[in-house]
C-alpha cells in the first residue's frame, strides 16, 4: 500500500500516518490568523449566530434587559424634556452615563453567568481541546483569543445604553449640532471604564468556567462568586469599621461589582458615597479593578497550560 | 400498589434514598458546597474576633443575606436537580424506572435524599455560625437561632420539591433554578412586594417569624400563610414530579 503512495513519502509533511487523503496546498496563515479566527467565532458563539434561535435568546434578552433603561429615557426622550424644562423632573433621577452600570449592574452578571460557560465548557465536555491544541495556536492563545471574545460581547452590551442615552440627550437639546460638541466630553469616560468593566467581569467568568466541563456547574460557580464575594466583604467592613480597625477599610476593594461601580466613579469624577471607607481613593478601585483582571487572566491561562488534553 | 411485587415500596425507598445520597455527594460540587456552608462560621468567627455579639445584625446579614438568600437555593438547585438529572443525563434512570416499584416511591425517596443533604448542610451551617455568634447572648440568641433553622428548614424542602419536578421536566432545570433564584427572588420581589406569596424565599422568613421577629420589620407574609403555601407548593411539585415520572418516555443516555 505504502508503495502505491509515492508522494507521500515525498511529501513536505512527512506525517507518520499518512493514508494518502488529498493535502492541503494553500497558503498556511500561521499561529495569529487561528487565534483570530477563534476570537470570531467564539464572539459569534456568544450571540447565537449560526446557532438555532434558542441560542440567541439568552444574550439578547440578558443584554436587552441591561439597554432598557436607557431605550426607554430615548423613546420618551419629547416628553422627558419638557418635563426637565418645567422642573418637574429632577435630570439627575434620570440613567445617565455615570450611575447606569451602578443601577442594574445585575444584569451584566446575568449575561455571564448565562454565556461565560458557552464559551469554554463544552471543549472540554466534548473532549476536543486537542484538536484545538495540534493546531498552530497554542494554549495561552486559545484561553487568550475566549477571553477577548467573552469581553468584547461585555463591552458591546455596556456601550448600546451608552449610545442609546447619548442620541436622546442630543435630541432632547435645541440644537444638535452644538449638543454633540457639549455630550461627547460627558460620554467619554465611559468608554475606559466600561472596557474595564469588560475585562475584570470577563476573566473572572472565564477563569472560574474553565474549571468545570458541565456548563451548569459552571454557571452556578460564576455566581456563587459574583455573590459571596459581593457581600461577604461588605459585612466584614461593616462590622469591622464600628470596631474601629484600620485593615478592614481594604476590604470594599475586593468587591467585583461594588469594585468596578467606585472604579466608574473615578472615571467620571463623582464622589464616592459616605459609607465607602474614606481612606480608600476612587483611584485604587480603579487598581484593584486592574489588579484582578492580571490575577483571573493569569488563572486562566494557567488552567490551560495544565489541562490534560 | 403493585401485587405481587416481591417487595413492598416501604422497603425498597432506603435503599433508592442511599443510592441518591452516594450519588449526590462523591462530586467535586460537593466540596464547594462545603465551603458555602461554612461561610456562617468563618463570618462568626469574625464577628467575634471584633468582640461584637450582635445578634440581630449577625442574623440579618449572614443568616438572612448570605445563607437564606443564596446558600440555601443554590445547594437546593444543585441536589435538587442532581437527584434525578444525573440520572437521566447517564441513562441510568432505565433501570430504576424498570423496578417494579410505584413512581411515587420513586420520587419521594429521590426527594428525600436531595432535601435530607441540602438541609444537613444548611442546618448545620446555622448552627455552627449560631454556637459562636448567637446563642451566646442568651435567651435572644437562642429564639433567634430556632427562627432561622425553622426558616431554612421549610425554605429548603420547598426548593427541594421545586427543583426536583423542574429536572423531571427539562434538562436545563439548573438554569432555570439559578433564573427563578436571581431574577424572581433577588431582583423582582424587592422591587414588587405582591409577589411574596410566590416567592419561596418568603415562605421561609414568614415562617421564621413564627419563633420571634428577628428582622427589623416583619417579615411580608404571616407564619400561618407561609406554613400552609410551602406545604401546597411541596406537595403540588411532588405530585407534579410524580404524575410526569408515570407518563415518561425513556429516550436512553445520549447527551
Amino acid at each position: 500500500m505504502n508503495a502505491g503512495n509515492p508522494s507521500a513519502a515525498s511529501s513536505p509533511a512527512g506525517s507518520i500516518y499518512d493514508l494518502g487523503y488529498r493535502h492541503y496546498e494553500g497558503k498556511r496563515h500561521g499561529r495569529w490568523f487561528a487565534a483570530w479566527s477563534l476570537y470570531v467565532d467564539s464572539l459569534r458563539g456568544i450571540w447565537g449566530f449560526g446557532r438555532p434561535v434558542s441560542a440567541k435568546a439568552a444574550p439578547f434578552i440578558l443584554a436587552g434587559l441591561y439597554a432598557l433603561p436607557a431605550v426607554i429615557v430615548l423613546a420618551f426622550s419629547a416628553s422627558l424634556s419638557k418635563s426637565i424644562a418645567s422642573g418637574a423632573t429632577n435630570p439627575a433621577d434620570l440613567p445617565n452615563y455615570a450611575n447606569y452600570f451602578g443601577g442594574i449592574g445585575t444584569f451584566i452578571v446575568l449575561f455571564l453567568v448565562a454565556q461565560a460557560p458557552e464559551v469554554v465548557c463544552r471543549d472540554q465536555r466534548y473532549q476536543v481541546l486537542p484538536l484545538y491544541f495540534t493546531r498552530a495556536m497554542g494554549r495561552s492563545d486559545y484561553a487568550m483569543a475566549r477571553l477577548l471574545s467573552l469581553a468584547t460581547a461585555l463591552f458591546l452590551v455596556l456601550m448600546v445604553p451608552v449610545i442609546a442615552l447619548f442620541i436622546g440627550d442630543i435630541l432632547m437639546g435645541t440644537d444638535a449640532f452644538k449638543a454633540v460638541g457639549s455630550e461627547w466630553p460627558k460620554a467619554l469616560p465611559s468608554i475606559p471604564s466600561n472596557l474595564l468593566i469588560a475585562a475584570s467581569m470577563a476573566s473572572i467568568a472565564l477563569a472560574l468556567s474553565s474549571y468545570s466541563p458541565r456548563r451548569a456547574y459552571a454557571a452556578v460557580g460564576v455566581l456563587a462568586y459574583f455573590l459571596l464575594v459581593e457581600f461577604v466583604p461588605i459585612v466584614i467592613y461593616g462590622i469591622g469599621h464600628e470596631a474601629g480597625a484600620k485593615w478592614v477599610d481594604v476590604l470594599p476593594l475586593l468587591t467585583p461589582i461594588t469594585g468596578l461601580t467606585r472604579a466608574n466613579d473615578w472615571f467620571f469624577g463623582t464622589p464616592i458615597p459616605a459609607d465607602f471607607p474614606s481612606s480608600i481613593g476612587a483611584g485604587a478601585y480603579v487598581l484593584a479593578g486592574l489588579v484582578s483582571t492580571l490575577l483571573f487572566t493569569g488563572i486562566l491561562v494557567w488552567r490551560y497550560r495544565r489541562i490534560a488534553a | 400498589m403493585i401485587h405481587g411485587s416481591p417487595r413492598s415500596p416501604i422497603r425498597a425507598m432506603p435503599e433508592i434514598f442511599r443510592v441518591t445520597v452516594r450519588q449526590l455527594l462523591g462530586r467535586r460540587r460537593t466540596l464547594l458546597l462545603l465551603l458555602l456552608a461554612a461561610l456562617p462560621l468563618l463570618l462568626a468567627l469574625v464577628f467575634r474576633l471584633f468582640d461584637r455579639i450582635d445578634v440581630q445584625r449577625y442574623s440579618n446579614s449572614v443568616f438572612d443575606g448570605v445563607l437564606i438568600a443564596i446558600v440555601l437555593p443554590l445547594t437546593a438547585v444543585l441536589f435538587g436537580t442532581g437527584a434525578f438529572g444525573a440520572e437521566l443525563d447517564e441513562g441510568t434512570a432505565l433501570y430504576l424506572l424498570a423496578k417494579p416499584l410505584p413512581r411515587w416511591a420513586v420520587v419521594l425517596s429521590k426527594a428525600m435524599a436531595a432535601a435530607a443533604l441540602t438541609l444537613l448542610l444548611t442546618v448545620g451551617a446555622i448552627l455552627a455560625g449560631a454556637l459562636v455568634e448567637v446563642i451566646p447572648a442568651g435567651e435572644v440568641g437562642v429564639r433567634a437561632t430556632e427562627a432561622y433553622v425553622g426558616a431554612t428548614v421549610v425554605g429548603g424542602l420547598c426548593y427541594v420539591a421545586v427543583f426536583v419536578a423542574v429536572s423531571m421536566f427539562t434538562r436545563r432545570a439548573l438554569v432555570i433554578g439559578i433564573g427563578y433564584t436571581l431574577i424572581w427572588e433577588g431582583l423582582l420581589s424587592s422591587l414588587l412586594p405582591g409577589i411574596a406569596n410566590l416567592s419561596i424565599r418568603q415562605y421561609a422568613l414568614g415562617v421564621g417569624d413564627w419563633f420571634v421577629q428577628v428582622g427589623r420589620e416583619p417579615a411580608r407574609l404571616p407564619p400561618e400563610t407561609a406554613v400552609v403555601l410551602s406545604a401546597v407548593v411541596v406537595v403540588a411539585a411532588l405530585v407534579l414530579a410524580t404524575w410526569r415520572l408515570m407518563h415518561f418516555e425513556l429516550s436512553g443516555g445520549t447527551d
